[in-house]
């Protein structure tokens, strides 16, 4: 009898172990998806204006640090690479727990998916925390997926599939905190392919910022091919009216979205788009991508998904239009938003070193002011002499700077100078070995304000030497 | 339903929880059951093969006895027989049992040959019988699981009891059990009847320790397949798919690293079957006695695969080289030879027959043939020139106790084995032929090292430092047990805390880096196909 009661303390213990320590961090190998949750779960109670809920659609296009930037709004994603519709009340439920009756936003064409296929299932249920409705979703899940027998097993415990996956385990593989991102995005095709400076940062720079985004892309191409073999038009209009019974019956608040699309999408989601209408909900219609100032060819890093610039004329835009449509108050300085700010400073901080700079994004900018040539960087012990030859329409210049140092990769503004001006003394903090890089923009003031005109997004680099040795060389 | 499965788990987890629940006098019977659903998840229909040999095995083995114990009666009911009559007498029982027993033997073999066999003939019939325009049919079956080995322990069966050494079984119910005991059919070890039969049939109270020294060589069976053997086999399935592209070392190279998969999956499958006997109180014998120990390639056979190298000595090796041929051949050597060679040449040819069989019992195709003549050559050849080797030993003032000379033993064996093993994994002669010269292209190449040529074959820089840890501590294991060191009671006398620690470690280092789930796919035991 003792024997079995020690047995039976093993196994419980082991089981324990196992769920609590063993598992997770191959769970945590999700990365993105992970945190997409993690970061749903740590969001403080009722502080959400609206949780944007969908697929890869959703968090390549939506930023929620920068909407809360821009507009002070608290608009979450909670989105996954291709969330069943199936999962959608189950998010609806965990949300109005955490942050009350708040704005649901859909993205139209999701309805068009009535396939689960098995990783589907694993970016679904992996992350959501234990409890009987999980179950209940996981069934759901397997049973439209028709995976059977022991092949269902992996979607219960998922350390049966991703066990595999311990050569890709990383430091933050073992942390249980969200990255504090509120599922801003920065995973690697969605920053590689943008009109980035990414092609001059070495390897190990390039390494450690994909560090934080291990998850590997599906392949768009085929997603889309595997779409449309097997598109059912009926399950989607019953998927879809399914979901508006349900939206109905608990008085759910639910905005849809027709984003920009293709044409194979446009011509399915019309309609989807018709039920939506008859059945008197509200949509937002925003398929003409140059209305937002999309440009289908710069803004997109494949068919269907923005790049880091799409998502920033999205975010940019989708703000305004929700602002003005629900009224959201503006929450800036509440201390309750805290979180959001430090979000928004990562964010910016994370995505420097793939857009120019951060504030030119959103500046008035004219290619009529040409960019400044010839600049030529010297070394003076602990200073960098900075010369350039004069731009035409050029009113004052503004001088930015990068490292290889791993917390100096973005660019950053370090002076401005008027137009006669074109020499610039970087006396600020040059004082370890390394390469630094800077550019000069140029700017004019116009009656809409102060307008950028075109910079070198690749700079001219420098590289130091330590100062300390070179001082010692003067000495002597 | 593999052995390094979830199912399998599941399965023997159940029957494990029957077997010490039921009354004592039932355990043999949830055996029974549990072989029988185990045979049958694998094979299918093809249980009938095995019924059909457990019939035929356990009929034919009484019937021997009878004629044994007729014989002995009929003996003693005449006294007045003169000495030379008696002889006379147990002469014709003797072949009389003989003749059964052959009928036994071929019986068994039958359905051995027929299923794994038929393909061969047939090829080679047709072969033959194309050059006057007929064609012969192509005969391809399914093998039930482990039809090599219960057909080898069925004729030892047959064999003992001619010998007199077992008494025939009395019951058909039992005897299945014997021939089909699930832990050991899928890959051996094969069993002798005296040594295995009374322990399944014999009842066995639940033994804390014993159970947990079985699941502990169960967990290191696992370890060495899932974590050793199924990561190396991604390599060496790379490498032997894609041998032009190799040479020198690297060429040795896979076929070191198919040693180390046989070793790891072969002896981690009997690890397994050992361990889940244990669990039920059974003792099977050992089929490894850390075979890479080995100084010599005899050496290696003795302890490699151990119970068929036994099964061979004692029903082949023995039988034929004491038989009357043989010991004629034996006279006519002498003569022509002298003394030395003359009384060892039939000797080695019976060695060297039994090393064809041992090829041939491994599968129906030319490759295994070659196998086995390669190692049967290499032994006899090492016996032959045993003088030669003694006399450049001394000459060269070679100490055989000292360490470096041992060591240099054991890598020697590896290699001559390794290359050896091209035959039996290569995919036909030619291939293993072209490996083979291969090696000696460029063999002073040892930039496969730095190159990232180990990383192109399926495995990542992390997969091949796992292996160098994994493999260490397998040769660290070995080398404990070579000094009769028992880790399990080493074990077993730690603290509570430390021994689960140590148990769990095993278990999630198992789970973590076995290879094992969706992620791959599933690999069978290399034995299994035998």
């Amino acid at each position: 009898m003792k024997n079995l009661c020690k047995a039976a303390v093993f196994l419980v213990l082991g089981v324990i172990l196992f769920c609590a320590v063993i598992q997770k961090p191959f769970i945590n190998s999700l990365d993105r998806i992970e945190q997409a949750v993690a970061n749903f779960y740590e969001e403080p109670k009722r502080d959400l204006d609206a949780l944007y809920v969908g697929n890869s659609r959703v968090y390549t296009a939506w930023q929620p640090a920068l909407g809360w930037h821009d507009y002070g709004i608290t608009i979450l994603t909670y989105a996954t690479p291709n969330l069943p519709i199936a999962a959608y009340d189950y998010v609806i439920e965990e949300t109005r727990k955490r942050q009350g009756d708040i704005l649901f936003i859909f993205n139209l064409p999701a309805f068009n998916a009535s396939y689960v296929k098995s990783n589907d299932i694993h970016y679904t249920v992996d992350t959501m925390p234990f409890s009987l409705k999980k179950l209940r979703l996981t069934k759901e899940l397997i049973d439209i997926n028709g995976a059977d027998g022991m092949d269902t097993l992996e979607y219960y415990i998922p350390f049966i599939r991703f066990h595999s996956a311990w050569k890709e385990l990383t430091e933050r593989s073992f942390s249980e905190k969200a990255d504090g991102m509120k599922n801003s995005v920065y995973y690697p095709a969605f920053l590689k392919k943008s009109t980035s400076v990414a092609s001059e940062f070495t390897d190990d720079q390039l390494a450690e910022i994909e560090e934080n985004a291990l998850v590997v892309q599906p392949n768009e191409e085929e997603l889309v091919e595997t779409e449309v073999e097997i598109y059912d038009e009926m399950q989607a209009k019953e998927n879809l009216r399914n979901f508006l019974d349900y939206c109905e019956k608990n008085q759910v608040k639910v905005l849809f979205i027709n984003p920009p699309m293709t044409s194979i999408e446009k011509n399915r989601t019309e309609v989807l788009k018709e039920i939506v209408q008859e059945r008197g909900f509200e949509i937002i219609d925003i398929t003409d991508a140059s209305e937002i100032g999309l440009n289908l060819k710069k803004d997109y890093y494949d068919n269907v998904h923005m790049n880091i610039h799409g998502s920033i004329k999205f975010t940019k835009y989708m703000g305004s239009l929700l602002l003005e449509k629900f009224g959201f108050e503006n929450k800036h300085g509440q201390k309750k938003y805290r979180s959001w700010d430090r979000a928004y400073e990562k964010y910016c901080s994370v995505i420097g070193p793939y857009v120019m700079d951060f504030e030119l994004e959103h500046a008035l900018r004219s290619t009529k002011i040409k960019s400044v040539k010839g600049l030529t960087l010297t070394q003076y012990l602990k200073y960098v002499y900075l010369k350039w030859d004069a731009s035409s329409k050029a009113e004052g210049y503004r001088i930015y700077r990068k490292s290889n140092r791993a917390d100096d990769l973005s660019w950053r503004c370090i002076g401005e100078v008027d137009a006669e001006t074109c020499v610039f003394m970087d006396e600020d903090a040059v004082l370890k070995k390394g390469k630094y890089t800077y550019t000069i923009v140029p700017f004019c003031e116009t009656d809409e304000g102060r307008t950028f005109g075109n910079y070198s997004t690749k700079g001219t680099t420098i590289d130091i030497i330590t100062v300390q040795s070179e001082l010692e060389k003067t000495e002597e | 339903m593999a052995f390094v499965t979830l199912p399998f788990i599941a399965f023997i987890t159940l029957t494990a929880l029957l077997y010490f629940t039921v009354p004592k006098k039932g355990q043999w019977i949830v055996l029974l059951v549990a072989s029988y659903v185990f045979f049958w998840l694998n094979s299918q229909f093809l249980i009938l093969a095995l019924m059909a040999a457990t019939a035929a095995t356990f009929y034919v083995g009484q019937w021997i006895g009878r004629e044994i114990q007729r014989g002995k009666e009929a003996l003693k009911s005449r006294p007045d027989l003169t000495q030379a009559e008696k002889k006379q007498f147990r002469a014709q029982t003797k072949k009389k049992t003989k003749r059964i027993l052959v009928l036994g033997i071929l019986l068994d073999l039958s359905l051995l040959v027929g299923l794994k066999y038929a393909d061969l003939f047939s090829t080679g019939a047709n072969l033959v019988l194309s050059h006057f325009g007929y064609n012969f049919p192509r005969l391809r079956f399914l093998l039930p699981i482990g039809i090599s080995f219960y057909t080898l322990q069925a004729i030892s069966y047959l064999v003992d009891i001619y010998r007199g050494k077992v008494e025939p079984d009395r019951n058909l119910a039992k005897f299945m059990l014997f021939m089909s005991y699930f832990p050991q059919i899928v890959q051996g070890p094969i069993p002798r009847y005296k040594q295995l039969a009374q322990q399944l049939y014999d009842s066995h109270p639940f033994d804390y320790q014993r159970v947990t020294f079985g699941i502990q060589l169960m967990l290191w069976g696992f370890f060495k397949k899932l974590v050793i053997a199924d990561r190396m086999g991604i390599a060496v399935k790379y490498i032997f798919g894609n041998i032009p592209q190799f040479h020198g070392l690297m060429a040795l190279a896979g076929a070191a690293f198919y040693g180390i998969q046989l070793y790891g999956d072969f002896s981690g499958g009997i690890d397994i079957a050992r361990g889940l006997s244990q669990v039920f109180g059974i003792e099977l014998a050992d089929n490894f006695k850390q075979p890479y120990f080995s100084r010599s390639i005899e050496e290696f056979w003795r302890r490699w695969h151990i119970s068929l190298g036994e099964w061979m000595k004692d029903y082949i090796f023995y039988p034929l080289s004491l038989s009357k041929p043989f010991l004629n051949l034996s006279k006519k050597t002498r003569k022509v030879f002298g003394e030395y060679f003359g009384k060892r040449l039939p000797s080695f040819l019976a060695t060297f027959i039994v090393f064809v069989l041992v090829g041939v019992w491994h599968g129906p195709q030319l490759k295994y043939f070659a196998y086995g003549i390669i190692n049967g050559g290499i032994i006899v050849s090492g016996f032959l020139l045993e003088k030669v080797y003694a006399r450049i030993k001394k000459a060269a003032r070679i100490e055989e106790t000292s360490l470096g000379w041992r060591v240099f033993q054991m890598v020697r064996t590896f290699v001559v084995i390794s290359f050896a093993r091209m035959f039996d994994r290569g995919d036909g002669i030619r291939l293993a032929v072209k490996m083979l010269t291969s090696v000696f292209r460029k063999w002073w190449d040892l930039s496969f090292l730095v190159d990232g040529t180990l990383t192109k074959t399926g495995l990542v820089t992390a997969d091949w430092v796992l292996l160098i840890f994994a493999v260490t501590l397998v040769w660290a294991v070995d080398l404990l047990h070579e000094k009769n060191v028992s880790i399990r009671e080493g074990i077993a006398r730690q603290h509570i805390v430390l021994r689960w620690l140590i148990y769990y470690g095993a278990i999630f280092i198992i789970l973590i880096f076995g290879v094992w789930g969706p992620a791959y796919s599933k690999a069978g035991f290399m034995y299994e196909q035998f």
